[in-house]
């Protein structure tokens, strides 16, 4: 009987999560309705449950959208400032050459203007972002024993 | 737009795309940043970077139907690390009673016992290991499933369970009185 309480307890957390078969959830319901210390378990499992739900949430007071919009633009702009002192340079380079060569051609080497959201994607490629098994999934080795 | 769809677009640079996607997840992300780091400020900035991510990363995102678990393995990851620097836990700052439309009707002794239950739950929540805390919100809080909190932890459905299992036992004793300051 022993063994058979203790399956049922560790399927306790299971069926309160809703994650039991309906065949499994009937089993386990049945047996805490007639096994006593089963039951108190189920309904300890349920009061925690229950006690969570007295934590209110947080809510977001203003949207987050303004400052990721505004934080992603800066990064295109950080990321496009050597590009942008290159050009200029250039520019210059070639307006010196004209005029020391001859008149001017009358083209804008330099000619810049507001990078497309579209571009922007491109700036996040393979070099600049590292790999999510990298970033996101390489912290398991450092994580405490839980 | 489902989410799927959305990220397609925004891997195509669609700004209104993404837009959405923000607007569509930022209330669930925040709300669970918040329980996981118990800093309204750090979980406000941790919801940006988490969305950040999102979009440097959208053209690996394969479409399966598994943002969400997606979306929250960014932001639960960006949550460990935070808790593993940090060290400390900030747990105090924020007063979510002051927050619950449900407490505005309350006298002031009724508020104070919410109040004090409250904060009561998110100290057992903070002395739980990250793990432990990170798959306990998202199956109470955000009601995933084992496989879709497998998909946000890279576990099995099997271990979450033995998460969640351990979290609970600790909760108990916690909530009931034993451990708790």
């Amino acid at each position: 009987m022993r063994e058979r309480e203790n399956h049922v307890a560790d399927r306790l957390q299971a069926l309160v999560d809703g994650e039991l078969s309906p065949e499994e959830e009937r089993t386990v319901r049945d047996h805490c309705e007639q096994c006593e210390r089963c039951g108190s378990l189920l309904r300890e499992v349920e009061d925690v449950y229950r006690r969570l739900g007295d934590l209110p949430p947080a809510d977001l007071e203003e949207s987050l959208w303004p400052v990721v919009q505004g934080r992603l633009r800066g990064r295109t702009a950080r990321r496009s400032l050597p590009f942008a002192v290159g050009a200029s340079a250039m520019a210059a380079a070639g307006i010196l050459i004209g005029l020391l060569l001859g008149p001017a051609s009358g083209t804008d080497p330099a000619a810049g203007g507001e990078t497309t959201w579209a571009e922007m994607g491109s700036l996040f490629d393979e070099s600049t972002v590292p790999t999510l098994d990298t970033v996101y999934l390489g912290l398991d080795s450092e994580e405490e024993s839980q | 737009m489902n989410d799927d769809e959305a990220m397609a677009r925004v891997a195509q640079g669609d700004e209104e795309a993404f837009r959405l996607l923000v607007l569509r997840w930022e209330q669930p992300v925040f709300r669970f940043l918040e329980r996981m780091i118990g800093s309204e400020e750090e979980a406000r900035d941790l919801s940006q970077e988490t969305f950040l991510r999102v979009f440097s990363q959208a053209r690996r995102y394969r479409a399966a139907g598994r943002f969400r678990s997606w979306l929250f393995r960014i932001a639960g990851n960006l949550a460990r690390s935070r808790l593993r620097r940090n060290s400390v836990v900030r747990w105090v700052r924020f007063d979510p009673i002051l927050h619950d439309p449900a407490s505005e009707g309350d006298g002031p002794d009724r508020r104070l016992e919410r109040k004090e239950t409250a904060e009561r739950v998110r100290r057992a929540l903070a002395r739980l290991p990250h793990r432990q805390r990170q798959a306990l919100l998202l199956r109470r809080y955000e009601e995933m499933s084992y496989r879709e909190i497998a998909g946000a932890m890279g576990l099995t459905q099997a271990a979450v369970e033995s998460l969640l299992q351990r979290a609970m036992e600790r909760l108990k004793k916690d909530l009931a009185g034993k451990g708790d300051r």
